[in-house]
């Protein structure tokens, strides 16, 4: 996985993903941690709607996972990271799931590179055999 | 509380008559896909009861705009239009806004305003309408101020 080590991890809290209604769990999660951080509300709304589309993915793709939300710190630097994680089928060409307008889902195809936007960091686990793995985080 | 199903959530949704023709609902919270359906159906039903030429939706109150969610507006704006029945969305708020452009989300076919108040004045120009202060003495109601 890519991003730097870190000293310090805090507040950590987990959700399982496993029906539509959680993904409102992890939208309230995210709400509560950022907000506790210290985010302005432009980016508090921009976190939790990561962190909303990466919940949705879990429910529609994979059918169950959890999403993780926590404060991370480096060098003095605090951010939001966001861990989703899921044992389904996994992304088979990340650089093409990454890629505007495409979809296997039906969609806009604008999930995963608005993810990437939205925040500082984003990271697709490529070693991963099983499932998914995405990290995403935001810096205050 | 929980619902059955679509239908039964959509009887719940106050879609509200402002004015003549136009129309009003207010959604908060975490739109889901039962919630967008319902909220289509609601509006798609009134439409139909009170021919509305204008319909409202303000969004200030939803958690998140993901690409799920701004999928659902861009689909009830679409069925609206096809009802013949404009739909403006409002409470698009600074963060809403750079939300939907960092998603890159193609909301440009959708009649947007910051505030319900904004979406009013558009509708009543729409529809020809416009308000002026009654022409004799003071105003009965003070002016908003700004």
């Amino acid at each position: 996985m890519g991003g730097p080590d870190f000293k310090m991890k805090k507040n950590e809290h987990r959700v399982e993903v496993l029906a539509e209604a959680d993904v409102a769990k992890a939208i309230y999660a995210a709400q509560s941690l950022s907000q506790e951080m210290g985010f302005e509300k432009t980016a508090r709304f921009m976190i939790a709607t990561a962190v909303s589309e990466l919940a949705r993915n879990i429910f529609v793709y994979a059918g169950a996972g959890e999403v993780a939300v926590q404060a991370v710190e480096v060098d003095g630097k605090w951010g939001f990271e966001v861990i989703a994680e899921d044992a389904g089928p996994g992304i088979k060409d990340i650089a093409l799931a990454l890629k505007e307008g495409y979809s296997t889902g039906g969609t806009l195809g604008l999930g995963l590179p608005g993810v990437k936007r939205l925040m500082d960091e984003f990271y697709i686990d490529p070693e991963r055999q099983i499932g998914t793995m995405i990290v995403a985080r935001k810096w205050l | 509380m929980t619902y059955e199903s679509p239908v039964d959530l959509a009887k719940e949704l106050p879609v509200t008559l402002l004015w003549d023709r136009i129309l009003m609902l207010s959604i908060v919270g975490v739109v889901d896909s039962m919630r967008s359906q319902a909220i289509m159906t609601a509006m798609l039903t009134k439409i139909e009861e009170t021919e509305a030429r204008i319909i409202i939706l303000d969004i200030l109150g939803v958690e998140v705009v993901d690409t799920a969610v701004a999928n659902h507006l861009i689909k009830i704006t679409q069925a609206c239009r096809l009802m013949g029945c404009t739909c403006i969305v409002s409470g698009i708020s600074p963060a809403i806004a750079q939300t939907l452009v960092q998603l890159g989300i193609p909301l440009s076919d959708v009649v947007t305003r910051v505030t319900i108040r904004d979406a009013l004045i558009h509708a009543f120009q729409v529809l020809g309408l416009e308000i002026k202060p009654i022409a004799l003495g003071a105003p009965v109601v003070q002016p908003l101020r700004k």
